[in-house]
């Protein structure tokens, strides 16, 4: 069986391994179709080979002079006028970190008038919001539902813009388990 | 790089090496020895002013040639080919130490050779002008091209095929 045409081209530039080699040898001893194909490729190679280039050194040497004056222009440019190349890995590395650090700033900054909300202890409350109750304070707000046979809603409002981050679901401490919670 | 040391990697030892490579490739592409000229101290200059080096002088050679292959063919769309003909025979250095009919029938043959070349699509030309006329091997031409070996070994053998039968549809002298 006739070994594909790209192994004999393979062949004829002497590119095949020694094992590939002796197979395509013994293979062309009894073949004259892979021989005719073998001389094509010389002919083809003859062929290129009268397309002569000429002399090469005389341009070698005037291109090189072209190439020194260049080096001595850049030489003279300065600091300022080079130009300097950042690889594209550091840069988009560069661009993610600033938008990174920018973005945390503007999120995580504090409005002018928070405190942590968890930490601000509610003394007073408005009583005409609970008909019924003389609750002075949140605890005792607490107790007065305690004691009504009713099932409440509570919603907890966050003062918008207060600059929080919402992290879970919100649920009610008491004041004391939320103090010992913090010691 | 230090281009004062004359050690394997300065600027002069790489152009000492490299220069008869690209400059046969742009010949080859272009047809024409003064613009292949200008292209390689473009291509050189390019080198020069790139941040960064290569590790080997092999990937410098490997580097240069992309550019010079691409120079050249952007050279070649812009001029196109009826200007490049027309520079050809201009610029072109005669021979004269052979017979007459001998360097006609050679004139005649260059012309019918470089007429198929150009008609070849750029991938095989290029292949073809790397492995016949650089002495690159295989795996050297496929380090440049930054395709597969095997791939090398294939469009060698189509470059082949094709520019065979572009000839054979012509009569050309062989000495």
């Amino acid at each position: 069986m006739c070994p594909d045409n790209e192994v004999l081209s393979a062949y004829f530039d002497n590119e095949l391994d020694m094992l590939w080699r002796d197979k395509v040898d013994i293979h062309l001893s009894g073949c004259e179709e892979c021989r005719k194909k073998l001389n094509s490729f010389g002919f083809i190679r003859n062929g290129l080979s009268t397309y002569k280039i000429p002399d090469i050194e005389e341009g070698k040497i005037r291109v090189w002079q072209g190439i020194q004056r260049s080096r001595d222009r850049i030489r003279f440019q300065g600091f300022w006028k080079r130009r300097f190349v950042i690889p594209a890995p550091v840069g988009i590395s560069i661009i993610a970190l600033f938008i990174l650090v920018s973005g945390s700033f503007f999120i995580l900054r504090p409005s002018g008038n928070s405190t942590a909300v968890a930490e601000e202890s509610i003394d007073s409350i408005e009583k005409s919001l609970i008909p019924g109750s003389t609750a002075e304070t949140f605890k005792e707000l607490i107790d007065f539902f305690d004691s009504q046979d009713v099932s409440i809603e509570v919603r907890i409002q966050i003062p918008e813009g207060s600059g929080q981050i919402y992290v879970g679901t919100p649920r009610l401490l008491r004041a004391a388990d939320y103090k010992r919670g913090k010691n | 790089m230090n281009d004062d040391r004359n050690g394997p990697e300065s600027f002069t030892s790489i152009y000492e090496a490299v220069y008869p490579v690209i400059i046969r490739v742009a010949y080859h592409i272009t047809g024409n020895m003064s613009v292949s000229e200008d292209l390689c101290q473009e291509a050189f200059i390019k080198y020069y002013n790139r941040a960064g080096t290569l590790p080997t002088v092999d990937q410098v050679k490997y580097w240069l040639i992309r550019v010079i292959k691409n120079l050249s063919y952007n050279y070649e769309k812009r001029k196109g080919r009826e200007r490049k003909a027309y520079e050809k025979v201009i610029r072109e250095p005669q021979r004269t130490e052979e017979s007459g009919e001998i360097e006609l029938i050679r004139n005649e043959t260059n012309t019918i050779i470089r007429n198929a070349l150009d008609k070849l699509p750029h991938k095989l030309r290029t292949i073809l002008v790397l492995k016949e006329y650089t002495g690159l091997s295989y795996k050297e031409i496929a380090a440049t091209l930054k395709i597969t070996e095997g791939n090398v070994k294939v469009r060698v053998f189509r470059a082949r095929a094709s520019l065979q039968k572009l000839l054979n549809e012509e009569d050309i002298y062989v000495p």
